[in-house]
């Protein structure tokens, strides 16, 4: 069985409170868990990667473990303890705020928000080599650095 | 007595806005899909308890909802929009060659006869249509197929595909406008396509009466009368009476040459309605004060309508599918702003009252008229 944590956007889409508890049949990888949450909720398909490219999308990123995964190839195996249940899957959405972005809030729980905190200074460190608790600015920055894009301008 | 239900599209969510007749009290419910940008929502002609709605995000991509009982419930439907055939290249804004790509749905237009077709116009400019009530879609090729379509450049909102207009007359017959390549009709269901812009001058373009390139931003039409459309244009608002064979400018004493928005009086075919805005980068209503202007007479001559509307320190912006008129008497007209305000007048236009005042940023309004 594996655990996924969605971001809230995502679980309320799908409909789930809580973790997704997945099961799979084969290898645990990157690509199986993400055709098995697919399956399994049809309604994230094109949400988080594309439909035809199967790319991930600009602003989402997976971790496990602490460990990024988001430009990892789908045949890459997950961490024993993610493919056996003791750790979750994480599907993170960049934090960001101002500039008309829709910002993403983060997972309610002290676990989540820990494991969060845990990704945040991942990333950030991955992104720009800055500590873990710099400031959101810098945070959102480096996302939009590290992922390439930049949302588009809603300029009317 | 009949009412009014009016779809909100906001940079936050969908709200639904509901009123009897008199439309003077309202129940407003919302958000719906809070959090996400909803570009658009519009019901069904032949069945208003069925709705769409394009729900979109930097983050996650494009959702399409679907209500079969007048926005009380929603399911998610298909958002699957690939384009057919080889994907090809446009302009970027700096006349490179730039990769269609695919960003999100900027207009659900329902078909006017079945429930479950349903056009959509979207960024990067194509037009998609669903038979199956939004399951899945498919891409009417024939418009990106244009000969033109590689020189086509994307306005400062994107690329996008924001007018869609079904001829109640003629049933092949489709109008579509897109941002900034023009505007471009179908006799044929949609399988060919030719710009209508002949007589539209962009003082900006190197050519300034180009067959494409215009930033069109908005169609309108009487239903009565499908060959009649005025058009609210990056500079300028033109008329046609031949069905876009042939454009004429009729912006007379507006007091600027920009706007997003235009729409036709209900039950008079000549009455039409925009909101002028500063441009070319201001985007808010001149000297601070918001003023709808209104036409009786096809054009040329306008008339500013302030009556209930801010008339200084307004500096908010009316997007171009943030108005429209419902079919009741004495026609309602409704603009939705970038401030968060809806505003209806039950005297087509002669007062205003804000129904809300601190929604999200509007982007969309539609209204359906309940018998």
């Amino acid at each position: 069985m594996i655990r996924v944590v969605l971001p809230p956007h995502l679980r309320t889409l799908a409909r789930v409170d809580g973790e997704v508890a997945l099961e799979l049949e084969g290898p645990a990888t990157l690509g199986s868990v993400l055709d098995a949450l697919e399956a399994r909720y049809p309604v994230l398909r094109g949400t988080i990667r594309d439909h035809v490219t199967h790319r991930r999308r600009a602003f989402l990123r997976f971790f496990a473990c602490e460990e990024d995964l988001s430009h990892e190839p789908p045949e890459t195996p997950l961490p024993p303890a993610v493919a056996a249940g003791k750790e979750p899957f994480l599907v993170v959405g960049a934090m960001a705020g101002g500039s008309g972005a829709s910002g993403v809030a983060p997972p309610r729980g002290r676990r989540r928000r820990a494991g969060l905190r845990r990704v945040l200074g991942a990333v950030v460190a991955i992104g720009t080599g800055l500590a873990a608790g710099s400031a959101w600015a810098a945070w959102t920055s480096a996302m939009r650095q590290a992922s390439g894009e930049v949302p588009p301008p809603q300029a009317e | 007595m009949s009412g009014v239900r009016v779809l909100v599209g906001t940079r936050k969510g969908a709200f639904v806005l509901s009123a009897d007749g008199t439309r003077e009290r309202w129940d407003v419910s919302g958000p719906h899909f809070g959090g996400w940008e909803i570009y658009h929502l519009k019901g069904s002609p032949v069945d208003p308890n069925r709705l769409y709605a394009s729900q979109s995000s930097g983050w996650f991509g494009q959702v399409v909802q679907r209500s079969s009982d007048g926005g009380k419930t929603w399911e998610a439907v298909g958002n699957k929009f690939t384009y057919d055939g080889v994907t090809g290249t446009h302009q970027w804004y700096d006349g490179t060659p730039h990769p269609w790509e695919f960003a999100r749905v900027w207009h659900l237009e329902p078909s006017l006869t079945d429930p479950d077709t349903v056009y959509a116009g979207v960024e990067d400019a194509a037009l998609f249509r669903s038979t199956d009530g939004g399951q899945s879609w498919q891409e009417l090729p024939g418009l990106r197929g244009h000969g033109s379509a590689s020189s086509w450049q994307p306005g400062a909102g994107g690329m996008c595909l924001h007018t869609i207009l079904l001829d109640p007359a003629r049933p092949g017959r489709i109008f579509v406008a897109i941002s900034a390549a023009g505007a471009f009709r179908s006799d044929d269901g949609g399988r060919t396509w030719r710009p209508v812009t002949r007589g539209l001058r962009s003082e900006m373009l190197p050519n300034p009466t180009a067959e494409v390139g215009h930033c069109v931003h908005r169609i309108a039409r009487h239903p009565s009368r499908p060959d009649v459309l005025f058009m609210q244009k990056h500079w300028d608002v033109m008329r046609s009476d031949d069905a876009g064979e042939s454009w004429r400018e009729v912006s007379g004493n507006l007091p600027t040459d920009f706007g997003f928005p235009i729409d036709v009086h209900a039950h008079e075919p000549e009455t039409v309605y925009v909101v002028p805005i500063k441009s070319d980068s201001e985007h808010y209503p001149p000297d601070g004060r918001l003023r709808v202007y209104r036409s009786r007479t096809g054009g040329h001559e306008w008339e500013p309508l302030t009556d209930g509307l801010p008339q200084r320190h307004c500096y908010v912006n009316v997007l171009r599918d943030a108005m429209a008129v419902d079919a009741l008497d004495p026609c309602g007209v409704y603009f939705g702003t970038t401030g968060g305000q809806v505003y209806v007048s039950a005297d087509a236009g002669d007062r205003w009252t804000a129904i809300v005042r601190d929604l999200p940023s509007v982007v969309s309004v539609e209204v359906q008229t309940l018998p």
